[in-house]
This record gives C-alpha cells, sequence and structure tokens, in this order.
C-alpha cells in the first residue's frame, strides 16, 4: 500500500513536469485551432470572431469556385511532387557513393562541405542564387563557354524557374540527409559484408544487397514525415525566389495565404490554411496505413 | 592486399571526382558572392564566372554598414538565440521525460496531445490573432515563443531517454531520488549529445527565421539579421543609397549584405559538424 | 471503460478552456453597428481647442537615420503653431506601405489620418477602421482643394465610395499631370553623328542600331583623348571596348511605365483605359499593342534590349548599367530636377564616367599623371553627359507618354480617418480646414514645402535665370530637408510635404526655376501625357474586381514580356487576346463599364455641392 502511493505521488509529479508543456501547447498550438471558425464566419475585426456573422462554406465556395486558389493547389501539388520525385532519392545516393570513398580525409571533407547550405537560410541562399543565376551571372557565363550562346533565363522562365526551384532544394537537403542515412549505415555490421564477399558478391550488389535495405526503415520515416509538409512546397524558398514572372506555376498555397493575410482577407487565409492542414493529417494518416500494410505491421510512424 | 577489379577502381575514380565537383558547387555560390562583394563598379556590372576577387574594395561594405538597422538586426538575432535555445532545450527535456516513462499517466493521450501539433495547426491568422490579444506583437518575446518546443524535437529526446538503462532510474529511486532530482542530475547530463543537437537545430531555425519578424514585428528596430537581409535583397526594399555610395552597382551591395549575415555562421560550422552526426544516430530515426 | 470516461473528461476539460479563452477581448465583441455614423451637422470645430493628431503616410527615404522627422522639424512647428495642433507621424517606407500599413491597423493601433490607397481603403472599411465623410463636408470645408480634383481628376472621387457611402480624400500629386523625362548619353550621341536628340521612331532606330554597331562608348573616349594616344593605343582601346546595348528594363515596373513611349507612338497604353468610339476600351489588347510589341520584339532580337531587361531593377541595375556605359538610352526616368547639370545624378555620371575614363587611359599606358593631367584637360566632358529625351513621334504622328494619375492614383492614394476620430469629429474638420488655408496661403505652403527663403534655399541667378538652390547643409535634395518635414527634394515639391494639399500654378510659375518651366514645355508637356480614364485601376477600382484586375495586369505582363523575347511568337497575338478576354479580360470590361458610369455621376454631384458652397473660386 505504502509502495502505491508513493508511486503514484511520483506519478503526479511527471505530469507535473509536463505542465509547462502542456500548457504552451494549449495557448500557442490548439487555442488557434479554434480560430479556425474565421474560415466559415464573415470576420471582421470591430466585430471580432464570436461577433461575426456565421457564413457557412461561402469562403469555400469563393475559394474552390474561382480559379486563381485551384491554380495554386496545382502549382503546389507539381512542385511538391517533382521535388519527391527527384529529390528523395538523392540523399541516399549520396551517402551510398560517399560510404564507398575509403580515403577517410576525403569522405569528411567532402561530408563537412555538403552541411555547409544546410546552415544558412533561404534568404540568403535565394540572394546569392538571384545573383549566380542572372543572366550575365557564372551559371550562364560557364554555358556560352561551353558553346550555348543565348543566356537562359533561369529564373523568370516557367519551366526553367522549376527546374532551378527542385535542384536548388535537392542541394541544400544533401548534407543533412547524407547525415542521417549515414548514421544508419555506420551500424550495420561488418560481418554481413565480410559473409557476402565470401559468397562473391561484388561491391555494387553489396551495395545493393546489404546497406540499402538497412536505410529502408529510415527512408520510410523520412518519406511519411515530408508527407506533412507536402501541401507547403517549400514557402520559403520560393517566396523568397520567385517574381512576378513566375507567379502562374510559383504561386503556392502559402504565398497564396500570405497575400490574403496582407490584405487583410482573414477569412479566405483561414480556410485556405485549414484546407492545408486538413490535406496534411489525411496524407499523413494514409501514408502511415500504407507503410504499415506494406511492411506488415512493422515500419509506421506512430 | 586483395587486387581490386579494374571496373573497381574506375568506379572510385569516377566517383571520387563527382563528389569533389558537387563539394565545389556546395561553396562556389558563396565564393562567386564573396568576389562580387569586392569589386568595384565595373567589373560588377560585366558580371562573369569569378575564382577570385579582381579588385578590393571594400565599398559595399560600408555603405551597407551605413543602414540603419543593420546593427539592430544582428544584435536581435544574438539576443534570440542566446535566450531562446537554452530555454528551449531545457523545456522540450521537461516535456520528454515524462514521455519516456512507462509509469506516467495517461502516457499515450500525452505524446498523441504533442504529437497532433505537429501534423495539424490552426494556420496564420488564428496564430496572429491570439499574438495580438496577448500583446505579442510587435514584441520581441515573440521570437522565445517560436517553435519553444518542437514536437519533432520532443520525439528525438524522447527516444534517446528511453535508451538510457533502467537500472540507473531504478538505482537513484531506491535511494529515494524524486523524478525531479533524477531528471537534473542524471539523464540531464547523461543526456549531453542529443541536447546539443537539438541546440544545433533550434540555433538555425531562429538564427534564420525571417518571417516572423516581417509578420509580427512593425518596428524597425526589432527585427533579426535575416528579415533585414531580406528586405534588403529580396524585396528590394532599399531607397537608392544617397551621397557617396551612389553608383554602386546594386549587386556589390546584395552580395556585401549577404556575406555579412553569413560570416557569424560560419564561426559556428565546425562546432556543428562535431556534433550533429553523433547526436542524430543517436536520438535514433530508427524505431 | 476506463478509456472512454477520460476520453470524455479531457474533451470536456478542453472545451471549458476553450469557453474560458473565448471571453479574449477581441474575441468576443458587441457586434457593433456596421456604419459608424456621426452626425455632422453637430460637429463644430473650436480654433482655440487644441487637437492632437497621430498620422500614418509613406515618407521619403525612410531607411536613412539623418532623414528621420525631428520632432520639432521646421515644417511640423509652422503648421502646429498656425493650427493649434501636435503632429505625430509614423512614417512608412513607400515600397512596403500597404503591407506594413495593414499589419499595424491589424494589431489595434488606428491613426487618426491615414493615407491608404484604394483598396486598402477597402479592407479598412470591412474591419471598421475608418469612418465616412460625407462629399457635403469635404465640399464645405475644403472647396478649393475639392475644385482642383475635379479639374484634374473628378475620377478620383469614385475610388473612396463603398456602397453608396464615401470614406476618403483624393489625394493630388501634381507632377503625375506631366510624362516624365527619358535620357540620352549627349555624348555618344555626338559620337555617331548626331547633334541633337533623335525625335521620331525611325530616328530611334537608327541611333539604336548605330549604338550596336559603332562603339559609341569607345568613340566618345577617342573624340576626347584620341589626339593624345598613339594609332596603336586608339586601335586598342577601339578593339577592347565591351559590347553595349541601347537600354534595358524592368519588367515588374511595366504598369509603370516600361516602354511606354514606344506604345504611345502607337497612340495606345497596355495598362490604360481609354474612351473609344464612345465605349471605354483597354488599351492592352488593342491593335497599337501588337504593333508596338512586334516592334520592340525586332528590337530585342536586333540586340537593342539588354537580355537582363526581364530581370533587372528599375532604380538599381537599369541605372547602373546606365552610369556604367552598357546603356545610352533610359526612357521615362524621371524629373527636372535629376537631370539638372547640378543634380546629384548627372554629377555621379560624371565622376563615375571620370574613373572609368582613368583607368582606361593607364591600361592603355598613359602614366598616373599623364592620365590624370588629361582627364583635367577634359573636364568639359564630365559637366554633363546626358540629354533628356523627348517622347518620341510614331509612323502616324502620334507621342504618347503614360502618365501615373494626378488624383488617387498609382503615387497617391485617399486621406482617411481613423475610427479613433468618432470621439473627437472636429479633427477631420481641422485637417479640413488645414488643407484648405494652406492651399490658399501661398506664403504657408512655400514654407512647409521649399522651406524658409535664405534658411533652406535662396534665390540665385544661374545662367537658366533666378532660381531657387538649396542652401548647404539642406541641399537640393538631402535628407537634411526631409528631417525637417520638407520633403526631399527642393525642385520636386510642387505639393506639401505633411500636408498634401497642391501648388497653385502661378506659384509654381512664380517660384519655380524657370528653366524647369521651359523643360517641361519643350520635352515634358501633359500634351503628351496619356491618361487613363480612371488614373491608374489598381490604385482605384470597383471593389469586386480589383483582385482579377491586379491578377489580368499580371498576367498580360508576363505575355507582353514573353512576346518582346520571342517565347512567344507575335503570330500568336489574336489567340492571346482572345484568352486574355476569357480569362478575365471580358469580365473587367463589364464592371469597368457600370464603374465609369458611376464615376460620371458621382463627379456630377461633386460639382454641384462645390458651386453651392463655393460658388465663385478664389
Amino acid at each position: 500500500m505504502v509502495q502505491d502511493n508513493s508511486q503514484y505521488q511520483n506519478n503526479k509529479v511527471l505530469l507535473y513536469m509536463f505542465l509547462p508543456c502542456a500548457v504552451y501547447y494549449f495557448i500557442f498550438d490548439y487555442i488557434p485551432m479554434g480560430g479556425l471558425m474565421i474560415a466559415f464566419k464573415d470576420y471582421s475585426i470591430k466585430n471580432g470572431i464570436l461577433g461575426s456573422p456565421w457564413i457557412g462554406m461561402g469562403h469555400f465556395d469563393t475559394l474552390f469556385g474561382g480559379s486563381e486558389f485551384l491554380l495554386v493547389i496545382r502549382n503546389t501539388l507539381m512542385i511538391s511532387i517533382i521535388k519527391i520525385i527527384c529529390g528523395f532519392f538523392a540523399p541516399v545516393i549520396f551517402a551510398l557513393l560517399l560510404n564507398e570513398i575509403r580515403a577517410g580525409f576525403l569522405s569528411r571533407g567532402i561530408q563537412s562541405l555538403s552541411l555547409l547550405p544546410y546552415l544558412f537560410s533561404w534568404v540568403i541562399l535565394a540572394s546569392i542564387f538571384r545573383l549566380t543565376f542572372s543572366n550575365s551571372g557564372p551559371v550562364n557565363e560557364l554555358l556560352s563557354l561551353i558553346g550555348v550562346d543565348k543566356p537562359v533565363n533561369w529564373l523568370s522562365d516557367d519551366v526553367w524557374f522549376i527546374f532551378v526551384i527542385v535542384v536548388t532544394d535537392i542541394w541544400k537537403g544533401l548534407g543533412i540527409g547524407a547525415i542521417i542515412y549515414l548514421a544508419s549505415i555506420a551500424s550495420i555490421p561488418l560481418e554481413l559484408y565480410k559473409a557476402a564477399k565470401i559468397d562473391g558478391a561484388n561491391r555494387f550488389q553489396q551495395m545493393l544487397f546489404i546497406t540499402l535495405p538497412q536505410l529502408k526503415p529510415t527512408m520510410i520515416t523520412l518519406l511519411i514525415l515530408s508527407m506533412g509538409g507536402f501541401l507547403s512546397a517549400g514557402f520559403d524558398q520560393i517566396y523568397n525566389m520567385y517574381n512576378p514572372l513566375v507567379y502562374d506555376v510559383a504561386d503556392i498555397i502559402d504565398t497564396y495565404v500570405l497575400r490574403m493575410l496582407t490584405d487583410l482577407n482573414f477569412e479566405i487565409a483561414t480556410a485556405a490554411g485549414m484546407f492545408k492542414s486538413v490535406v496534411a493529417v489525411i496524407l499523413i494518416m494514409i501514408s502511415n496505413s500504407v507503410s504499415k500494410w506494406l511492411t506488415n505491421g512493422e515500419q509506421g510512424l506512430y | 592486399m586483395i587486387k581490386e577489379s579494374f571496373g573497381s577502381r574506375l568506379f572510385d575514380a569516377v566517383n571520387i571526382s563527382l563528389l569533389l565537383m558537387l563539394s565545389f558547387t556546395m561553396f562556389y555560390p558563396f565564393l562567386y558572392c564573396l568576389v562580387l562583394s569586392l569589386s568595384s563598379e565595373a567589373y560588377a556590372s560585366q558580371g562573369g564566372f569569378f575564382l577570385y576577387p579582381r579588385s578590393f574594395d571594400l565599398t559595399a561594405y560600408k555603405a551597407v554598414f551605413s543602414k540603419p538597422h543593420l546593427l539592430s538586426g544582428m544584435m536581435n538575432s544574438i539576443m534570440r538565440v542566446l535566450i531562446s535555445v537554452p530555454i528551449s532545450v531545457l523545456l522540450t527535456a521537461l516535456c520528454a521525460y515524462p514521455l519516456s516513462r512507462k509509469e506516467t499517466p495517461y502516457r499515450k493521450t500525452l505524446f498523441l496531445f504533442v504529437l497532433f501539433t505537429m501534423l495539424f495547426s490552426g494556420g496564420m491568422v488564428p496564430v496572429y490573432l491570439l499574438y495580438n490579444n496577448i500583446g505579442l506583437l510587435d514584441n520581441r518575446l515573440v521570437y522565445l515563443v517560436q517553435g519553444l518546443i518542437a514536437a519533432f524535437n520532443v520525439i528525438l529526446v524522447r527516444n534517446y531517454f528511453q535508451n538510457i538503462p533502467e537500472s540507473m532510474h531504478q538505482a537513484a529511486m531506491i535511494d529515494g531520488a524524486s523524478e525531479w532530482y533524477i531528471f537534473f542530475r542524471i539523464y540531464l547530463p547523461l543526456s549531453k549529445p542529443i541536447l546539443v543537437t537539438i541546440a544545433m537545430f533550434q540555433t538555425i531555425f531562429h538564427w534564420n527565421a525571417w518571417f516572423d519578424a516581417m509578420i509580427y514585428m512593425t518596428s524597425d528596430k526589432k527585427v533579426v539579421l535575416q528579415a533585414f537581409l531580406q528586405r534588403i535583397v529580396i524585396q528590394q526594399e532599399w531607397q537608392q543609397l544617397r551621397d557617396i555610395y551612389v553608383g554602386l552597382p546594386p549587386e556589390s551591395i546584395k552580395a556585401a549584405t549577404v556575406i555579412i549575415t553569413v560570416v557569424p555562421i560560419l564561426f559556428v560550422f565546425p562546432f556543428v559538424l562535431r556534433h550533429f552526426s553523433k547526436g542524430i544516430m543517436l536520438g535514433g530515426l530508427k524505431e | 471503460m476506463r478509456s472512454i470516461r477520460y476520453k470524455t473528461t479531457i474533451i470536456a476539460i478542453v472545451l471549458i478552456l476553450f469557453w474560458v479563452t473565448l471571453k479574449f477581448p477581441s474575441w468576443n465583441k458587441e457586434n457593433i453597428e456596421s456604419v459608424q455614423i456621426i452626425d455632422w451637422s453637430k460637429v463644430t470645430d473650436d480654433p482655440n481647442q487644441h487637437l492632437d493628431f497621430e498620422l500614418i503616410m509613406p515618407g521619403d527615404a525612410i531607411d536613412s537615420p539623418d532623414a528621420q522627422l525631428k520632432e520639432d522639424a521646421y515644417a511640423k512647428r509652422l503648421l502646429e503653431e498656425r493650427f493649434n495642433v501636435t503632429l505625430n507621424y509614423k512614417m512608412v517606407d513607400a515600397a512596403t506601405y500597404d503591407r506594413k500599413a495593414a499589419l499595424v491597423k491589424a494589431s489595434g493601433f488606428i491613426h487618426d489620418v491615414l493615407i491608404e490607397e484604394s483598396s486598402m481603403l477597402k479592407s479598412s472599411i470591412k474591419h471598421g477602421f475608418i469612418v465616412p465623410i460625407p462629399f457635403e463636408v469635404i465640399c464645405k470645408y475644403a472647396p478649393s482643394y475639392a475644385r482642383i480634383v475635379q479639374e484634374w481628376g473628378s475620377y478620383g472621387w469614385q475610388g473612396s465610395i463603398v456602397d453608396g457611402v464615401n470614406y476618403g480624400i483624393p489625394l493630388i500629386v501634381s507632377d503625375s499631370r506631366y510624362p516624365k523625362v527619358g535620357i540620352w548619353r549627349k555624348d555618344w550621341l555626338h559620337a555617331i553623328g548626331f547633334d541633337r536628340v533623335p525625335d521620331s521612331m525611325e530616328e530611334y532606330e537608327k541611333v539604336f542600331e548605330l549604338f550596336k554597331t559603332s562603339k559609341p562608348d569607345a568613340k566618345s573616349f577617342l573624340l576626347a583623348f584620341g589626339h593624345e594616344l598613339d594609332a596603336e593605343q586608339q586601335q586598342k582601346a577601339s578593339d577592347e571596348a565591351n559590347p553595349v546595348w541601347a537600354m534595358s528594363g524592368d519588367v515588374n515596373n511595366w504598369r509603370a511605365g516600361m516602354f511606354t513611349e514606344i506604345f504611345g507612338a502607337f497612340n495606345v497604353q497596355p495598362f490604360n483605359w481609354v474612351f473609344r468610339d464612345g465605349e471605354i476600351a483597354w488599351g492592352g489588347t488593342q491593335e497599337g499593342s501588337r504593333k508596338a510589341v512586334e516592334l520592340l520584339h525586332s528590337w530585342y532580337k536586333a540586340g537593342f534590349i539588354h537580355p537582363d531587361f526581364v530581370t533587372d531593377e528599375w532604380k538599381g541595375e537599369v541605372l547602373s548599367k546606365l552610369y556604367a556605359g552598357v546603356t545610352g538610352y533610359l526612357a521615362h526616368w524621371s524629373l527636372y530636377s535629376e537631370l539638372h547639370p547640378q543634380g546629384e545624378r548627372v554629377q555621379t555620371m560624371g565622376r563615375l564616367q571620370r574613373d572609368r575614363d582613368r583607368k582606361l587611359l593607364l591600361t592603355l599606358g598613359k602614366s598616373k599623371l599623364e592620365a590624370d593631367s588629361l582627364i583635367e584637360s577634359q573636364s568639359q566632358r564630365y559637366v554633363n553627359l546626358w540629354s533628356p529625351a523627348t517622347v518620341p513621334r510614331g509612323p502616324d504622328g502620334y507621342r504618347g507618354h503614360r502618365l501615373y494619375g494626378a488624383v488617387g492614383g498609382f503615387n497617391g492614394g485617399y486621406y482617411a480617418f481613423g475610427n479613433t476620430v468618432i470621439e473627437k469629429p472636429q479633427k477631420v474638420l481641422r485637417w479640413l480646414r488645414m488643407m484648405e488655408t494652406i492651399m490658399n496661403d501661398e506664403n504657408l505652403l512655400i514654407n512647409i514645402s521649399m522651406g524658409k527663403e535664405n534658411l533652406h534655399w535662396e534665390l540665385q541667378d544661374s545662367e537658366l535665370g533666378p532660381e531657387p538652390v538649396g542652401k548647404e547643409p539642406f541641399g537640393t535634395m538631402s535628407y537634411k530637408r526631409n528631417a525637417e518635414g520638407l520633403g526631399w527634394s527642393l525642385w520636386h515639391q510642387e505639393y506639401g510635404y505633411l500636408v498634401q494639399v497642391p501648388m497653385k500654378e502661378y506659384t509654381v510659375k512664380h517660384y519655380f526655376p524657370p528653366g524647369k518651366i521651359e523643360f517641361r514645355k519643350k520635352f515634358t508637356p501633359s500634351e503628351w501625357g496619356d491618361e487613363c480614364l480612371f488614373g491608374d485601376t489598381e490604385s482605384n477600382a470597383p471593389n469586386n474586381i480589383s483582385s482579377l484586375i491586379k491578377r489580368m495586369n499580371l498576367y498580360q505582363q508576363t505575355k507582353l514580356t514573353e512576346f518582346i523575347v520571342g517565347a512567344l511568337d507575335i503570330s500568336e497575338w489574336s489567340n492571346y487576346v482572345r484568352e486574355y478576354n476569357m480569362l478575365g479580360g471580358d469580365e473587367i470590361l463589364i464592371g469597368m463599364k457600370q464603374y465609369y458610369k458611376e464615376t460620371l455621376e458621382t463627379a456630377d454631384r461633386v460639382n454641384s455641392l462645390i458651386s453651392i458652397f463655393q460658388p465663385k473660386p478664389l
């Protein structure tokens, strides 16, 4: 009995420890969820949230009825999908290749350098890219040396802009992604490799059949996590790199919401943001279930 | 020595050269900016592929430093990191600890409570209105609140705590220690690697944050360095510099602003390298 | 069992906490009457009552500490003493004014007097930030001001009306009634054999061609220094000359006036509404636009337009290319003050050219001493390398240049009054009286726009006749003028800075340099200006289609750029017009027709009100 009580006392203490965190989440994460009502009201600051009249799904009608939001969704999906398809394997491949280098100082050096872009914000990187991809910048200069005579409008042409966005995004994430995978690779027992070599496997086969499968769990976890950011499509990057000439492919949900916010069009901004959150949750739940189903219940986020 | 096949050696050669070229692209853009910022006017307007500065002209830097709010921006950024990061790390660990103990009542619910915030949010507008009510608008405290207890970090720390041998906890309990004591005197010191990793993540987040300053601050002097950079280079919010700086090519000024913002991070870089890989491995994404 | 019970308790706790927090003041308000009515008939303004004003407006040179408005700024003090007020200004950088001002309002701080663009007005009305102000009140207390609005842009009244109620006073930007002037490199023109500025489109093309092919930069250098160089050095100077283009541009500036004089030469402005054949029509889809775009495309292909024009920024790279000798023509740039030999930009051009010439001389083998003395001997060259451009004459004799719209429009906006004036509505009357008084008191207006004679400026005899010249340390254009509340440029201020009222014509003629008047007649007469029927439709548009208009303008901007660079072939023009109309052009047209009708009706109404309150102009 006495044991039980002190156990319970200890357990209550644990709850108290959690309290500050709970308060923080409640105030700054859960209360704003209540503010989502704005999406269903004719909100004006003078009336406040509760004082504003309800108008039901009106704002969602405006959103999905006009062509602007649909275009914005299309752009978001397009950019996200391209990023995932092109970018998902890049850090894995990079990690595998890096792993193959036997000179320790070389691989560490390259790995260190590859971390550099991760440290910088997109504000800095976008500023740099605006200079490097400009018409008279080094990239076009290099191209002219190879023989391409007309400079490419990297940042003002619809297609090239997406190309630059995807490539620079992969470039930025290579280093940090590789670290995560290299950590997994480092925990592979060496006996597996020895055994494979005895069985006559060459380097590529070792890479494919030993190293790669070890990375599968991490890859799946990261993939599921990235579903949460699916509809964000990298707002930070795009906002800092886009310009009016590429709006029709670069305007994504978050830039749209920002525009609505600065026009003080709160209802549309909230409705669009809500749409985004709801879809994100659904996507994560689906991908989690799919992954559980594919790996027989072993691998999932939760 | 095991003989290597030709194919294997060829692969090595190609691999290394590819990766070296890749690393070159990792740092060339910064080099280009450095070169651009040191150029005098004629060269900057001509553009091109530079490998080294052709002149050493600090006028662009003088021009940038003459702008108000650069120094205040730097101060704000430094204060923001120095204050927010330790508090954030502490609170994250404090949150993760109960979640890592099996005997915490309602553990699963609490975990879901935390996890849900990572998936769903009210969005920009309700948060803005909330800050308005609490008086966080145009108030530097809003910086502290951003990402204070990130669910992702909590999960990392929780995993790490779970990997600490249970025997330590039991031994302490037998000695009569309270959970607080165990937390502060045993778990925290043992968790240095993961805590440093979290600190790293938070530092980078806070140093690079600009959007919150843009939306929540109406006074220019409370804005952080990245927001300042954003206004100068991206939004081109700068009036034409007058007096002695007229005639400086805008590319040089933009490049100089970038370099000034980049330098502090480079100081932190070696430190980051040492701790990152260790931390992520131990925090474990392999559940 | 257990799990259901604690799930319900948790939900209950959450709901209770939500209910508590929803009691937050701004989340829970009483429903305010949608339109706050002030009974103006009961409001009087006693001049002996001291009033405090909080004002917010876009300011000059915000980013410089030297330019911040001082507490005891000269113009501010004058106004405060004269009208028994205290004025607290919040100046915000003009480039991001809409965003910043919106956030300031949303965060709860409402100023008494605000400057708002038409679209900002609409959102302020919705959230209850500003109060209505009937035309009767405006015309009663500021009839002279209203009269000028009628004369210079009666379309402006409509932009502040929502649901039949008026909420603002249109601002007047006097010099927006005149075109801006372009710049030619005078020495390049001379070097290719032109002794005057090209005036017709054929001449423009000829000059651009010569710029491209005959190395005008090198030639100009050789004309000045060739006699001191041997044949080999001369050859080298010519061979190593960098390539030049005629001009660059800024596509984000399309609406404001990129290539505007080219379009004008075909009697069209792509972003203007005009009245044609009894109907209103959109310039961008007219045949004239197609012709202009076709011409611009041929110029781009021929290498006259610098490819960077897609990304260059107007006040940044475009100007620096002119400074650096990369381009030789810059259209639609600025005003008399920018082209005056003593103006800052002209002097900068001279200084930079001096540096470039010196470097070239050193490269060619001259010693430092020689180079310096050569430069000195040719000092006349650097006094003024620029020539103002005219507005070119098109093949059918048209000349045109987009005007920003003197009222309400692009550079201006509206004065609006925050809901804080409900407690003291006499503030509105006081402000109107201030505007009216200043407008009719020449001495006061001069003092708050140019400054005090012999302190901030003085009359000097120059070869252009007596002109006011900024007295040091105030200068003609300086931060210090800003700090004293006088606005940045002495020659530019045809209106008050802290209280924006226009100067009368005769004041301008009397106080501004005769050189400026001459200049205006010769290079930027208002007859050459193409005014939009509505001033500027992004700034002055009906609420329900204003975001569609913004989007379609962006669309047009992108497509025109694509036509010019050749990404879209000019033969696709009619398809483009069809797309444009389908995507939004038709809808906008219907809306603007209606808007036009309303604009005319409002103008009539104000007209009759003015004749009631001020039968004869002062």
